[in-house]
C-alpha cells in the first residue's frame, strides 16, 4: 500500500441559486433551490513515500478541495482517503500530528511573538524532544537564512520572511507529509528561488512527501518530480514531469507564420499544436528530428513570412491542454 | 495536563503582549474602571432615591450589578474574542488553520484569543463585591466563600454558553448578528431583581436564557434572602450545575457547527 491512497475521491457542494429581484429574495427565504457542483469529480492516484508533487489546475479546478479532504478539512462526499494508514477526517488529531500545512494566503504565526519564540511554542504543541527540535532550528535556520531576524516580532517581518518562518513551522516536527498550497505566492524572485532550493534540500534529507499546488510553473519545474493535472475536478496526467515535457510539450517547438490559409503536416514527428491567425506552433522531438530537417521539411511544401525555434515551454502546453487545443 | 500546560502557553503570549503594549493596556483600564463606575453609581443613586427595589435596597443592587460583571468578565477573557472573530474566520478559512493543529479547536481559539483587557472589570467588580458584602455586614464563612466562588464560575459558564451557543449559527449562516444581541440583553435585564419584571419575563430568564442564576437566585443565599417569587427556593444553589449542563450543551452545539464546516467549507 502506498503512503497516500486517494480511491474515487469527489466532493459536492450545495450552492444556493439566487436571483436577482426583491420579489425573488423574499421568495428564497421560504424555499431555496440549490445547484449541484462538483468540486471533486472521481479523482483516484497513489503517492510513494518521497514523492515531491506538483497538484496544478487553473482557479476552481478542485486543488484546494482535494488538498483540504487530504488534510482532514473536509470530509469527501464519497470515496477514500488514507494517508501513511489513516483516514485524515476521521482521525484529525491524529493526523494533524503527522503532518505539515502551508497556506500561502495565509501566515500562522503569532503577531507578537518573535520567530524564536514560535518555535517554542510549536515544540509543545508537537510534542518535539529537545534534541530533534535543537537539530531542526538549527538546520532551517541556518538554511533559510532566518538568524538576522530570529528575535524581531513576525508583524516587522517582510512578507518572504514570513513565508520563511512559516515554511520553517510546518516542519519543524518532521511531519512525513507536507502540503503546500500556494507557497511562493507575491513573493520576489530571490525569495522564491530560497524556499524550491530548501524543499528540496529537506526532501533530500529527510525524505519528506510532499504536494504542492501553485501557479507557478518555475515552482513545479523546480521541486516537482511527479505532475498531477486537474480541471473541473476531474484528473487530466498524472506522472512524470520530465515524461510530461517529452511527450506533450514535445521538445521543441517551432512558431511560424504561414503563408497558406490550410496548413498540413507533411511528417508524423511534426505535430500542430496550436494555430492563432497565421501563426502556428508545431511541436517535435529533438530526439526524432533535428530542427534543421523539420524546417526544411515545412519550406519545402510552404511559404514562411516569419519564423522562430523555442525550447519546450512546459507553462504553454498547460494551458492549450486547459484551452482543449491539446489532448492528453 | 499535557494539553492545560499547552493552553496556558497560549495564555502566556496574551500577557507578554499586554505588558508590552503597557500604554495602551493600562489607559484601556482605566477608561473601562470609569466607564462602569459610572454606571454604578448610576444605580445607587436612584436605587437610594427609591430607597428599595422590589425589597432590594442600594449595596444588594450592586451586588447583583458586581456578579453581573465578574462574570462576564472571565468568561469574555475566553470567548470575546473567538466568537467576535468566527464568522470572520469562517468566511475568509482563516479556521483551517485552526483544524489543522493537534489541538481541541475551541480550546486552542479560547487560549490563544485570550483577552487580557478584562483585568479592570475583574478587580472593579470584586472591590465593588467586598465594598457591599462589608456594608451589609455579611460575614464569610469557609464554605461560605468556595461557594462564592462556585457561583461566580457557574455565572462565567452561563454567560460562556450562551454567547458560545449565539454564536455557532455563523457556521451556517454568513451574518448571524442579532441572534448575538441575546446575551448583551440578557445581561441588561439581571441589573435589577428579576420579580420587578413580569411573570413571563421571570420564567424566560430562569428557564431559557437562565441569567437569573448568575446573580438573583445566589444573591438569595448570600444575603439570607426569600425572595423566590413562583421559583422552589432551592434555584439559590443550582448555579453551578445549570452552568456545566448549559456549557456542555454549547459545546455539543459547537461540534455540530464545526462538523458542518467539515462537510461544506466555508
Amino acid at each position: 500500500m502506498s503512503f497516500i491512497e486517494v480511491e474515487h475521491l469527489s466532493k459536492e457542494f450545495k450552492i444556493t441559486k439566487r436571483e436577482k429581484g426583491a420579489l425573488n429574495a423574499i421568495k428564497s427565504m421560504i424555499h431555496r433551490e440549490y445547484t449541484i457542483k462538483k468540486a471533486v469529480d472521481d479523482i483516484s492516484f497513489s503517492v510513494e513515500q518521497g514523492e515531491l508533487v506538483g497538484y496544478v489546475g487553473p482557479n476552481g479546478a478542485g486543488k484546494s478541495t482535494t488538498i483540504k479532504m487530504l488534510s482532514g478539512i473536509l470530509t469527501p462526499t464519497s470515496g477514500k482517503v488514507t494517508v501513511g494508514g489513516i483516514v485524515p477526517y476521521e482521525n484529525r488529531k491524529e493526523n494533524n500530528m503527522r503532518m505539515g500545512v502551508v497556506f500561502g494566503q495565509r501566515s500562522q504565526l503569532y503577531w507578537d511573538l518573535p520567530m524564536g519564540e514560535t518555535f517554542e511554542l510549536y515544540k509543545r504543541m508537537y510534542k518535539i524532544d529537545e534534541e530533534k527540535f535543537r537539530r531542526n532550528v538549527e538546520f532551517y535556520t541556518e538554511l533559510l537564512d532566518m538568524k538576522p531576524f530570529l528575535n524581531t516580532p513576525v508583524r516587522q517581518l517582510s512578507l518572504g520572511q514570513k513565508m520563511r518562518g512559516n515554511i520553517a513551522i510546518a516542519l519543524l516536527h518532521d511531519p512525513p507529509i507536507v502540503y503546500l498550497d500556494e507557497p511562493t505566492i507575491g513573493l520576489d524572485v530571490l525569495a522564491k528561488s530560497r524556499i524550491r532550493t530548501f524543499i528540496k534540500e529537506v526532501n533530500r534529507e529527510k525524505n519528506i512527501t510532499l504536494i504542492l499546488t501553485t501557479h507557478d510553473m518555475d515552482d513545479i519545474e523546480a521541486i516537482c518530480n511527479r505532475l498531477i493535472l486537474i480541471d473541473n475536478g476531474k484528473k487530466l496526467y498524472d506522472g512524470g514531469l520530465e515524461e510530461f515535457r517529452n511527450t506533450y510539450a514535445g521538445g521543441n517547438l517551432l512558431v511560424a507564420d504561414f503563408d497558406a490559409d490550410e496548413v498540413v503536416m507533411p511528417d508524423p514527428r511534426l505535430k500542430l499544436i496550436k494555430e492563432e491567425g497565421p501563426r502556428r506552433w508545431i511541436s517535435f522531438r529533438k530526439d526524432e528530428i533535428a530542427p534543421m530537417e523539420a524546417l526544411n521539411l515545412i519550406t519545402a511544401r510552404y511559404q514562411l513570412s516569419d519564423f522562430s525555434m523555442q525550447e519546450a515551454d512546459i507553462v504553454e502546453t498547460i494551458k492549450n491542454i486547459y484551452e482543449k487545443k491539446l489532448h492528453v | 495536563m499535557y494539553y492545560l500546560r499547552l493552553y496556558w502557553e497560549f495564555i502566556k503570549i496574551s500577557l507578554k503582549t499586554m505588558v508590552e503594549y503597557r500604554a495602551e493596556t493600562l489607559a484601556m483600564g482605566i477608561a473601562q474602571i470609569f466607564g462602569y463606575l459610572a454606571n454604578f453609581i448610576v444605580v445607587a443613586v436612584m436605587v437610594s432615591k427609591f430607597q428599595t427595589m422590589g425589597g432590594w435596597n442600594a449595596y444588594e443592587i450592586m451586588l447583583l450589578y458586581a456578579f453581573n460583571l465578574l462574570s462576564y468578565a472571565l468568561s469574555s477573557m475566553f470567548l470575546y474574542r473567538t466568537c467576535n472573530n468566527l464568522a470572520g474566520q469562517i468566511r475568509t478559512g482563516e479556521l483551517d488553520s485552526v483544524i489543522t493543529k493537534p489541538t481541541n479547536p475551541l480550546a486552542y481559539l479560547c487560549t490563544s484569543g485570550f483577552v487580557t483587557g478584562y483585568w479592570a472589570h475583574i478587580i472593579l467588580s470584586v472591590c465593588l463585591m467586598c465594598f457591599c458584602f462589608i456594608k451589609l455586614g455579611v460575614v464569610f464563612t469557609v464554605s461560605k466563600t468556595v461557594l462564592l466562588i462556585l457561583v461566580i464560575l457557574g455565572g462565567a459558564l452561563i454567560q460562556g454558553a450562551l454567547n458560545l451557543i449565539t454564536t455557532v449559527p455563523a457556521f451556517w449562516f454568513v451574518k448571524s448578528n442579532a441572534i448575538r444581541e441575546i446575551p448583551w440583553t440578557a445581561r441588561s435585564f439581571i441589573e435589577y431583581p428579576i420579580t420587578i419584571y413580569h411573570k413571563a419575563v421571570q420564567f424566560l430568564l430562569t428557564f431559557v436564557v437562565p441569567y437569573a442564576f448568575i446573580s438573583f437566585f445566589p444573591l438569595q443565599y448570600f444575603l439570607g434572602k426569600n425572595d423566590f417569587s413562583f421559583f422552589h427556593p432551592a434555584f439559590q444553589f443550582l448555579t453551578p450545575a445549570v452552568g456545566i449542563v448549559l456549557f456542555f450543551l454549547a459545546y455539543r452545539f459547537w461540534l455540530c457547527g464545526l462538523k458542518h464546516y467539515n462537510s461544506s467549507g466555508s
